[in-house]
């Protein structure tokens, strides 16, 4: 970014100012960039640094809580069954179910009760073994399934672990396996019958696995740990029944049945793509955060350096002594007010230097004109008498000389006077008059020398408006314009004198369709003894920009080369202490 | 409760303004029943819906065959018998369906019993119906293991089982891996016989065909089960291309509205061949079902586009001012199949039965043209076609979102 600028002091040394080194902007800039991005840095650090263990701590306790809720719901799941046991080796002929057919009508209102009682889905359905643990019957639940209810009648405990649970035992689980739930048994000796001195086996309940291991559901929400249940076999089983491939060692363990427990496993939260990503995604942001912030003050800089420079280098111009700055003014805000400030400033200066210039330029030729006037008129006067008092001898060739030498003089006399005219003009008389008289007047008197020259003359506008102006000296003022306008027109042409008027102001423009002026010429038009005729004094205009100011009017000419010019006299209106 | 549904279809008629059909029908009602059958279907509960689907088809089988009879009066063909159908409330519990069905049979003294939505009970009656040498028309119940050796002669099934269904799978994972390559399948269903004999069915299938595939889970949640969220986590963990769910009635629903909103749906493709695509599941489930799930059902209301089925469906909603699930017609198809086989019968009792039910053929309103559906004489399972569809969303028959669409169909395997 180019941040200097050069500038050249009065002495016309150059020298660089660095915008950027020395701006506000720049300033506030890393001043903004320290207030918010330090604290959201040193923020983020401590969030991530103790957030991760506050939740830790939090999942600890939650989990530490919710065990022994968990705890509660296994033991009871089990309670439940064991009371379900219960109630079936205290049924009628429970014991025969061993030994008979139990299909068998005998059996048929107990096996009615057994299959009301366990008609669950958590119960596959109720086992029957001899004392030696042989399968001997298999009653159904609803949610059996196959062996042993259907065909085959197989069930093999071997290997299960088997463990005491009060009066009963607990047999498994059998992990599921290929189309095969994971089940355990909850088994009760079978009371003894009327002829019979031992139990003659068992009864046991068929219980689908995950009916147990699914209430470890609200332990498995906490992140971050997850529960699971350990038998005594030493295997671990995850909350929907299976075999549970994490061999994290356990956090917290407590057992609710006899070698059976609800194991915790703590680890780290899941490997998650977008938790992994999370730290470089908010650095990343913070980073594209400061780029923008940095870009958006850049550009600022940028920006009030395209409104600063132009102001510098016109402070500067003027300080050069040149006036006519003017800098462009952009938008609408204070740099633009400023602007426009500077140039009204600009201007103001210009005009009054100009004014005081003028002022000095016109007394200087005001007091060399009464001096050459005053030194030529008494001289010429004597010359001219002189002249008019030799002989008369009759040649025509000396009358012919004499009437030019006369004329000479008169001529010359008429440029005195109009020097004199310039240097001291005569205070005006001001009167109201209609600016419809001063122009009829003025079109009779220039009307036959317009006809002879082929200009058309008209009169338009409103020709009542008032003026307050001495008659003689703006008759003349515009006599003035209509001659120059004429003998701007060799070829004939239109010349128009329109009025217009307002509450402030009345305007009289003198138009032609002449040659025009080209303009070098207009801007010294005004100018004394400036004049591009070779007849011309190039006092005209000069005496009537000097009249219309004394009228308390101004003069303005507008000209463009073969178009014609137009010469507006501007007066203020007249007030009513005039009227 | 006990609902008659004899009882319910004379107040029907009473009501068709066709004087004829009055008389006949009140003098048939005034006579003895030739044959009683007693139906089992959970009513109330929640699978309450399908038993009141059956409970309309019923009436619309025994509508069906009074309009026949009265054909087959006036060209003096044997007639349908006149039945007794007496349909009950099992609830859907095992102890309570095994204990009614006794009462129907000890003491109403139903001939046949139908019915049963649950596999693991309907294997509990097939063996009563055995003990008692009497026939169990299976409609409504799906595992395979009620049609395999050893068969019960006494059992017949009219609806497609899980065996039928899940082969019909297995050609459709085959077709699909032509057009979408998978390699690794997760099986989730209820855990009762059904669910577990279906995986054996569809894995038989798959390997008959020569698939090369992977299982990559297998879970069974317990029937009921309301929150799978677990089992959806588990699949979660390493999702496979596509998972086969066989839960049926609003058990399914819950797993797809699950499985939707946990993303397993934007990792894997859900499949059901058998029961997923009934019009319950579809309703229930609303626009929660996305599209593109691949289903299928025992009988669609949207195909086949023929005029009985058209007529059918129809019917059901001009009686019941809703769609039918499939429950409706594999109830309509048992009372069809025992009037049919009473009046084809060489005796009238029911060996009689069993043996014309043996290679019967039924025509239904699910048979699409050209085909007819037939039962197995070895097996005594109906061979009927398997539709297999996508969700798509369809306005057609609200309150459903979603049909089925870009079908598959797989005629049986074996030919009469």
């Amino acid at each position: 970014m180019k941040s200097d600028l050069t500038l050249r002091d009065l002495t016309g040394n150059q020298k660089k100012i660095s915008l950027w080194r020395n701006s506000l902007v720049r300033r506030y800039l890393v001043l903004a960039l320290l207030v918010t991005v330090l604290p959201l840095l040193v923020v983020t650090w401590l969030y991530d640094r103790f957030t991760g263990e506050l939740l830790e701590d939090l999942g600890e306790q939650q989990v530490q809580y919710s065990m022994n809720a968990t705890r509660a719901a296994l033991s009871g799941f089990l309670k439940a069954r064991q009371f379900e046991l219960e109630t079936i080796v205290d049924l009628p002929n429970i014991e025969r179910f061993v030994l008979e057919d139990p299909m068998s009508s005998d059996l048929e209102p107990t096996h009615a009760l057994i299959s009301f009682e366990t008609d669950s889905f958590d119960i596959y359905g109720v086992l029957f073994f001899d004392a030696q643990w042989e399968l001997k019957a298999a009653l159904p639940g609803v949610a059996s399934s196959g062996s042993p209810y259907w065909g085959e009648m197989e069930l093999s405990l071997a290997g299960l672990p088997r463990r005491k649970f009060a009066n009963f035992w607990l047999i498994g689980p059998q992990e599921p396996r290929q189309g095969l739930s994971g089940w355990f048994l909850l088994a009760a000796p079978l009371p003894k019958g009327a002829d019979d001195t031992s139990s003659p086996g068992f009864v046991a309940l068929h219980i689908r696995f995950a009916s147990l291991t699914e209430l470890l559901k609200n332990q498995s929400r906490i992140d971050g740990f997850t529960p699971l249940v350990s038998t005594s076999d030493d295997h671990r089983f995850t909350v929907n029944g299976q075999i549970a491939l994490d061999e994290t060692p356990s956090w917290l363990s407590e057992e609710f049945a006899p070698g059976w427990s609800i194991e915790v496993v703590k680890h780290d939260p899941a490997v998650d793509v977008t938790e992994e990503l999370r730290r470089p995604v908010f650095l990343l942001g913070v980073g594209v955060s400061v780029v923008l912030v940095t870009g958006f003050f850049m550009t600022l800089i940028m920006r009030t350096k395209r409104r600063f420079v132009p102001l510098i280098e016109g402070a500067e111009a003027v300080s050069r002594g040149d006036w006519n700055i003017h800098i462009p003014p952009e938008g609408n805000d204070e740099i633009t007010l400023l602007a426009k400030a500077f140039n009204r400033m600009g201007g103001r200066l210009q005009a009054l230097i100009d004014s005081r210039l003028d002022v000095e330029k016109k007394a200087v030729i005001g007091e060399f004109s009464a001096s050459i006037a005053h030194e030529v008129r008494n001289p010429l006067a004597t010359i001219k008498v002189c002249v008019q008092s030799f002989p008369q001898d009759g040649d025509p060739r000396n009358t012919e000389l004499m009437t030019l030498v006369l004329e000479e003089i008169d001529r010359v006399n008429g440029v005195v006077e109009n020097l004199l005219s310039f240097a001291r003009p005569i205070d005006p008389e001001r009167v109201r008059v209609t600016a419809g008289d001063l122009l009829r007047r003025l079109v009779a008197l220039i009307e036959p020398l317009a006809v002879r020259e082929n200009v058309l003359l008209s009169l338009s506008g409103d020709q009542n408006a008032m003026l307050c102006v001495d008659e003689n000296q703006i008759q003349q003022v515009l006599m003035n314009l209509a001659l120059n306008s004429i003998q701007a027109m060799p070829d004939g042409g239109e010349l128009n004198f329109d009025v217009k008027s307002d509450q402030d102001s009345t305007v009289i423009a003198v138009s032609d369709t002449g040659v025009g002026m080209a303009s070098e010429a207009l801007e010294r038009a005004t100018e004394p003894f400036y004049t591009t005729r070779c007849q011309g004094t190039g006092l005209g205009l000069s005496i009537s920009k000097r009249l219309a100011q004394l009228n308390g009017g101004d003069l303005q000419i507008s000209s463009e080369p073969g178009a014609g010019t137009r010469v507006s006299l501007t007066f203020n209106a007249p007030g009513d202490k005039h009227g | 409760m006990r609902i008659r549904a004899l009882v319910a279809t004379l107040m029907l008629w009473l009501w068709v303004p066709v004087v004829y059909g009055q008389i006949l029908l009140a003098r048939e009602a005034l006579e003895e029943p030739q044959l009683s059958v007693g139906c089992l279907y959970p009513l109330t509960g929640p699978m309450g819906f399908f038993g009141r689907d059956a409970n309309v088809a019923i009436g619309m089988a025994l509508d069906r065959i009074h309009k026949l009879n009265q054909q087959y009066e006036a060209i003096g063909e044997k007639l349908y018998p006149r039945l007794k159908v007496l349909l009950e409330d099992s609830k859907g519990k095992r102890h309570r369906s095994a204990t009614i069905a006794r009462q129907l049979v000890e003491e109403e003294g139903v001939s046949v019993l139908c019915g049963v939505v649950y596999s693991s009970i309907a294997l509990e009656i097939s063996a009563y119906a055995q003990q008692k040498e009497m026939l169990f028309i299976g409609a409504g119940h799906s595992s395979s293991r009620l049609t395999q050796e050893p068969v019960n002669p006494w059992y017949f099934r009219v609806n497609n089982d899980s065996r039928q269904s899940m082969r019909a799978g297995a050609r459709y994972l085959k077709e699909m891996k032509l057009e979408q390559p998978w390699t690794t399948l997760a099986y989730v269903g209820p855990d009762y016989d059904y669910g577990h004999q279906a995986l054996e069915d569809l894995l038989e299938g798959l390997e008959d065909l020569g698939v090369p595939f992977r299982i990559s889970g297998e879970y069974y949640p317990k029937l009921s089960e309301p929150d799978f969220s677990a089992y959806i986590e588990a699949l979660l963990v390493s999702p496979p291309d596509i998972v086969i769910s066989n839960f049926f009635g609003d058990d399914f629903a819950n797993f797809v509205r699950q499985a939707h909103l946990q993303g397993l749906l934007k990792v894997s493709r859900l499949a059901n061949f058998d029961t997923g695509g009934g019009y319950d599941v579809i309703a229930a489930l609303g626009n929660d079902l996305p599209p593109g799930v691949i289903l299928s059902g025992h009988h669609h209301i949207n195909w086949p586009d023929t005029p009985r089925n058209r007529e059918f469906v129809a019917e059901f909603y001009r009686r019941s001012d809703r769609y039918p699930n499939f429950m409706a017609e594999s109830s309509y198809a048992a009372i069809l199949a025992v009037a049919e086989a009473w009046r084809e019968a060489d005796t009238p009792d029911a060996e009689g039965m069993r043996r014309a039910l043996e290679g019967m053929k039924l025509p239904l309103p699910e048979d699409p043209p050209g085909f007819q559906s037939w039962i197995d004489p070895v097996s005594h399972q109906i061979m009927q076609v398997t539709a297999i569809g996508e969700s798509q969303p369809n306005d057609d028959y609200p309150p459903a979102k979603r049909m089925l669409g870009n079908w598959k169909i797989y005629l049986p395997e074996i030919q009469p």
